[in-house]
């Protein structure tokens, strides 16, 4: 004789894969840059820091800048200049559509802009005592032969508090696309680490 | 031989000491932007106009663009009423240097088309994104040419709007030293394909071909900014 615990178990298991399938699919689709589906302007991820002591903002004068600020005193941590820096709609549109994505304890964020065809950048800041300083990983990244252009964004997200996968996008001088995946883990965040993934 | 025309035509303003030759490269440098709204509403000899054609031009088959690349640039000057420059009209608009490369509908990063202006036909993705049409749309470093410009191409006798853009910052970077990122020049004009059943590396291939392996050319800017379609239909 079956227990209610079994029937439920036997009921939920086959649901169980959809499930977590559904769950990977979503987050690709929300870190994916640029989106698979849906409006590529939509705003991906989030500018308010975990502990809601940061947030990020975009400044339109007198050029294009992403913000980092305080919350509580409007005191700016970091400024970068936005790919498409002249103040115009189709920029601003541009620039709100990066993405945002903080670590789970507020100590990393990365800020990467909508991928127009390899446009936009990539950018890494540590938030430490109440300042920001930026890590670059650029450098780290291998650059494959006869490559036209490339440019790595977010794919789809971290993966644990410390690591987070990242798409290196390449268009060849041939014409052919390539896709590389990566690990950068800022375990230490004065030396990042690169590793291939799948 | 519709190149030697518009090199022709540059020599003879020089040689006339028209001054419009210096100001339009000045254009190009920091000081000046290209959303100057008197550059903006200067219309140098909009085509159309009565005039004597000029004896030849370029390829004229667009056919490697896409299926329907010739027909979009047959809709595309009916609407606008462009005809094959006179030679007047070469010699009147400003020659710049450029590099032609190509994109399309099978570029990865470009699932949905993120282009900048509203498109020449008015149609439009759900997200309000104009779409790209082969034988009409290019991508240029706004930096250099305003948003929504009218350009020509000699080489290829090719009206085009310049509605999209793509990664000016590395184009810039890379062709630094060369003549599309020199004093007179537009930057990379990048000429939108349909791929239909094509592949990426095919599609490059095509392309290559037909322009004969030589990317760097001429352009003419025609009229900067959109204001050019004012006057369309």
């Amino acid at each position: 004789m079956e227990t209610g615990r079994s029937l439920t178990l036997r009921t939920m298991k086959p649901l169980l894969r959809p499930f977590l399938l559904v769950l990977i699919i979503a987050e690709t689709v929300v870190g994916q840059n640029p989106p698979l589906a849906g409006d590529p302007y939509a705003s991906r991820g989030n500018p308010r820091s975990p502990d809601g002591k940061y947030v990020w903002a975009i400044k339109n004068s007198p050029s294009i800048e992403y913000i980092l600020e305080q919350n509580s005193s409007g005191r700016v941590l970091v400024q970068v200049p936005a790919y498409y820096p002249r103040p115009d709609p189709g920029n601003l549109k541009y620039a709100k559509a990066s993405g945002v994505f903080w670590n789970s304890t507020g100590t990393i964020v990365a800020l990467d802009e909508l991928n127009r065809r390899r446009a936009g950048q990539l950018y890494f800041f540590q938030i430490r005592d109440g300042q920001a300083r930026q890590i670059k990983i650029g450098a780290l990244v291998p650059i494959p032969p006869s490559v036209a252009e490339f440019r790595l964004v977010v794919d789809p997200g971290w993966q644990s508090e410390t690591k987070i996968r990242l798409r290196q996008s390449v268009k060849q001088k041939d014409g052919a696309f390539t896709d590389n995946f990566f690990l950068a883990d800022f375990s230490d965040p004065v030396r990042p680490k690169i590793e291939k993934t799948k | 031989m519709q190149r030697n025309l518009c090199v022709l035509a540059v020599a003879t303003s020089i040689f006339a000491g028209c001054s419009e030759d210096d100001r339009d490269t000045g254009y190009f440098g920091p000081g000046l932007s290209p959303t100057d709204q008197s550059r903006d509403q200067q219309i140098a000899n909009l085509p159309g106009q009565i005039g004597r054609a000029a004896s030849s031009v370029g390829t004229s088959d667009l056919t490697v663009l896409g299926e329907n690349a010739n027909a979009n640039q047959a809709a595309f000057r009916q609407r606008f009423g462009l005809t094959d420059p006179t030679q007047d009209q070469m010699a009147d608009w400003q020659q710049y240097d450029a590099r032609f490369t190509e994109y399309s509908d099978k570029d990865h990063d470009w699932p949905l088309p993120t282009a900048a202006s509203a498109n020449w036909q008015g149609s439009v993705w759900s997200n309000g994104d104009p779409l790209a049409l082969e034988g009409t749309t290019v991508a240029v470093d706004f930096n250099r040419i305003p948003r929504g410009s009218l350009i020509y191409i000699p080489s290829l006798n090719m009206y085009a709007e310049a509605n999209d853009t793509g990664a000016t910052g590395l184009w810039s970077q890379q062709d630094y030293n060369q003549s599309d990122y020199g004093a007179n020049g537009t930057g990379r004009i990048d000429i939108y394909n349909s791929s239909g059943d094509r592949s990426a590396l095919q599609t490059e291939r095509d392309f290559s071909n037909w322009i004969g392996g030589n990317h760097y050319g001429s352009i003419c800017v025609v009229y900067r900014g959109p204001g050019w379609k004012q006057g369309g239909r």
